[in-house]
């Protein structure tokens, strides 16, 4: 998902819920008593760009892009330490490499991390695989649960493009479009995680996950209670937000343009064409696009003097660092 | 990647570039896709901020455009299915389908030049402290200080043992299927092994749970002044239609 | 005798599941004293040096620290009085910049930031590394990362310095410098080493593993070194 192809609205519903989805994950992984934990988590997440770059003989395409996705992550680290990872992940491929937007984060975050983590891992993976090491089992567990991930992924991508009104792509057309897509890259990343997790599996089996909070909960009864009271305030603050940004989203597709919508309503100002003075001086269509071209001639213009001052005051720059040399 | 080597906003608080870069895409992408004119206008914000950062917009521009086929993937949709007129141009009439194209694709260019600014601007690390001032929890902070730091050593590791296998593959380039798993299994286990040498290292100098970076980021009165410049400038982007303001003033004239 | 800086008495430890890889340790070594430990890979000297400040708890026997014993309640006090330099730079430097990274150990100790401050100075000053302060760990050359992270301990002010084999991976010109830094050091050394002339240049005493026990104890120009592949 880039900037372009999300609403605001869209952008806040989805960044709400990925928000709480975050502070809940950081507080699971407190709990976890593992003591390697904060370093295991950090070069994972350095793991995930590495892996990237060994090329595979399958050709792999499409929007994701990630054949190391939350899957593999959550059966090394645990659903929630290797949900934390994999926003990690995202936010830096945002904030460093410009890949995604800054408000589609929200989006990606939910596409890709909680779809794998939070749901493909503990639905899917879990009881599929249970604790056996059996290749089969393992293999199984991780196809059926990267396919389900990157479906319901594809699908959230479809959703938020659409509720966002950007496209005016059929939302049933979209989906027929994206799904087959998806299958097979969640195909490919399937065999791909069970190779690495067969791998582990036969030669390093105590890397895999099992269960540590579980393990502490019973010999730790302090932090077992703690987690308890804290646990109906988290669970009802993500239901709270969930509703909310339900609602919200709701709103912004009964209106192709949510925010629009609303601050109409809130100050009672419609920038709606019609209603400006400039429609009433021309005719619409010729104004519209004489609006684009003025627009278009003042950027270049724009452009043009700061560009010249900006190659006038590095010229001044470099005058004055070679005096200065001198 | 640095940030811009003392540049004149490069002394402005991350967090301050960090709100006004949300604000401005708020604003742009909030703005419906038939009005490309208003879009254009927020080219201001990077074609101003670009020589302040000591970029030239040229190559901005040029850098963005690596977003290019995926608005052109999503866009191209809009013309095949929305066909209802929106002006006739010499004759031609222009669909609305073409209009929302268009502004897709300037919206996609300018977000993400946006994105650009602010990640050569303020360095990665002190975005890190940024996001935890405002309100990011300490341990994706954290997190997110650790993945970038040994982002390169890992990729340098990858590359290592991608060579080693290359000087033996005679000429293949890529993986069969069978030999991927174990390799990339490899990687996973020295990456395990790493991560219990750092945290020897980290435990050794007395390390309890919290990384605490350096504690000077201070808010000044330039970074509220940036702020008060370019929000409002935003707004009235986003709520004035400056080329009907324009179209007036020169009919007037 | 005075007490000494750093004693190991009767020292077993097996990794769990693995084979023993201390057998019956038992040296101990003077304030101001310098040691290198010698021996072939496996032979247990890394394993050693890591009971030096409690990341491993020995199974039988005791390990001291100015002549208290390090057992699970003082592990942090200890860490204070021996700091670890370890093998590979890149895991001791996990902090975005060298001067955060240098600040790291006294921020943890709970120290006032002036005070951690002038620490830091100091630690960059003796190391050399001030003019590339503000650098990433990705930016800096390997020698350079490794006077940064001999700078890392020295900021906590330890009495003992621990080296995991410091020149490997060094280039002659980087461990020339290293060796005229660790030379002028007051420290109480114990340094892990495959480097005779590195041993030779800086240490007066040697002590020779084979095997997780010790082979050889005492004065470095009689270490029958050359020979510790008969052994």
């Amino acid at each position: 998902m880039a900037d372009a192809l999300v609403s605001p609205a869209i952008a806040a519903g989805t960044g709400a819920i990925a928000a709480t989805l975050i502070a809940v994950a950081a507080s699971k992984v407190k709990q976890i008593r593992r003591d390697d934990i904060i370093p295991l988590m950090g070069v994972m997440g350095a793991f995930v760009f590495a892996a990237q770059m060994i090329n595979f003989s399958i050709p792999g395409t499409g929007s994701s892009g990630h054949i190391i996705g939350g899957v593999l992550l959550s059966a090394v680290l645990g659903p929630w330490a290797a949900f934390i990872t994999l926003c990690s992940v995202l936010i830096i491929q945002c904030l460093v490499f410009a890949d995604g937007g800054l408000l589609a984060l929200g989006c990606n975050i939910l596409n890709m991390a909680a779809t794998s983590c939070l749901i493909a891992y503990p639905l899917i993976y879990r009881p599929i695989s249970g604790t056996s090491l059996k290749p089969w089992r393992i293999t199984a567990a991780s196809i059926a649960a990267s396919i389900i991930a990157l479906e319901i992924g594809a699908a959230g991508v479809t959703l938020e493009t659409e509720l966002s009104g950007i496209t005016a792509l059929p939302t049933s057309t979209f989906l027929a479009f994206m799904l087959p897509i998806h299958l097979a890259i969640g195909a490919i990343e399937g065999v791909a995680t069970a190779a690495v997790l067969c791998f582990l599996a036969k030669y390093r089996p105590e890397t895999l996950y099992s269960d540590y909070t579980a393990d502490e909960s019973s010999c730790t009864g302090r932090f077992a209670s703690g987690s308890g009271r804290l646990r109906p305030v988290l669970i009802g603050f993500a239901i709270a937000t969930l509703i909310f940004a339900g609602a919200f989203t709701w709103l912004a597709s009964a209106n192709p343009d949510g925010l629009e919508w609303s601050i109409e309503k809130v100050s009672g100002i419609s920038d709606m064409p019609s209603a400006t003075p400039a429609t009433a001086f021309m005719p619409d269509y010729d104004s519209r696009f004489a609006g684009i071209v003025g627009a278009i001639i003042v950027m270049v213009m724009l452009w043009a003097i700061t560009t010249i001052i900006f190659h006038r005051v590095r010229n001044a720059h470099q005058n004055s660092s070679t005096k200065g040399k001198e | 990647m640095k940030p811009a080597e003392r540049s004149h906003i490069g002394d402005i608080d991350p967090r301050a570039l960090l709100l006004v870069t949300v604000v401005y895409l708020v604003a742009m992408l909030s703005v419906p896709l038939q009005r490309t004119d208003m879009i254009i206008w927020f080219a201001a914000y990077p074609i101003i901020s670009a020589p302040l950062a000591h970029i030239a917009y040229e190559r901005l521009f040029r850098n963005s455009l690596f977003v290019l086929p995926l608005l052109v993937f999503i866009g191209i949709f809009n013309p095949i299915y929305d066909r209802t007129p929106a002006f006739a141009l010499f004759g031609i009439t222009i669909n609305s389908g073409w209009i929302s194209f268009i502004s897709i694709i300037i919206r996609g260019l300018l977000a993400t030049q946006a994105l650009l600014l602010l990640i050569r601007v303020s360095g990665f690390n002190e975005m890190c402290e940024a996001l935890h001032r405002l309100g990011c929890p300490g341990a994706i902070a954290t997190q997110l200080l650790m993945v970038y730091r040994y982002l390169s050593v890992l990729l340098e590791e990858a590359l290592t043992m991608q060579h080693a296998r290359q000087a033996r593959s005679y000429g293949k380039n890529s993986f069969k299927a069978s030999l991927w798993g174990p390799f990339v299994g490899q990687l996973l286990l020295r990456t395990i092994e790493r991560s219990r040498r750092i945290n020897m290292a980290m435990k050794a100098r007395g390390f309890n749970g919290t990384l605490s970076t350096s504690p000077n980021m201070h808010w000044t009165t330039a970074d509220t002044v940036y702020c008060l410049v370019w929000i409002p400038v935003f707004f009235s982007l986003r709520f004035i239609d400056v080329s009907a303001l324009l179209l007036t003033l020169f009919a007037y004239c | 005798m005075n007490t000494p800086a750093l004693e190991f008495k009767d020292v077993c430890f097996s990794y769990p599941g693995g084979h023993e890889v201390l057998r019956h340790v038992s040296f101990s070594i003077q304030p101001g004293e310098k040691v290198a430990l010698v021996g072939l890979n496996g032979s247990g000297k890394s394993t050693l040096l890591l009971h030096t400040n409690g990341l491993l708890l020995a199974d039988t026997g005791t390990v001291s620290v100015n002549g208290k014993v390090i057992g699970r309640k003082n592990v942090e006090e200890c860490r204070k009085i021996v700091g670890m330099v370890f093998q590979n730079a890149d895991d001791q430097l996990f902090m975005p910049t060298v001067e955060t990274d240098v600040a790291f150990g006294p921020r943890n100790m709970g120290l006032k930031e002036e005070e951690v401050n002038s620490r830091v100075d100091e630690a960059l000053r003796i190391t050399g590394c001030s003019s590339f302060r503000d650098k990433a760990p990705f930016h800096l050359s390997g020698g350079q990362k490794k006077m940064a992270s001999i700078a890392t301990v020295l900021s906590m002010k330890p009495n003992i310095l621990v080296f995991d084999e410091p020149t490997s991976s060094l280039d002659f010109a980087a461990e020339a410098q290293l060796i005229g830094i660790i030379d002028r050091l007051p420290h109480t050394i114990l340094m892990s080493t495959h480097d005779m002339d590195l041993a030779r240049r800086l240490c007066t005493r040697a002590i020779l593993m084979d095997h997780g026990a010790i082979a050889y104890d005492g004065p470095i120009d009689t270490l029958p070194y050359p020979l510790i592949s008969t052994l």
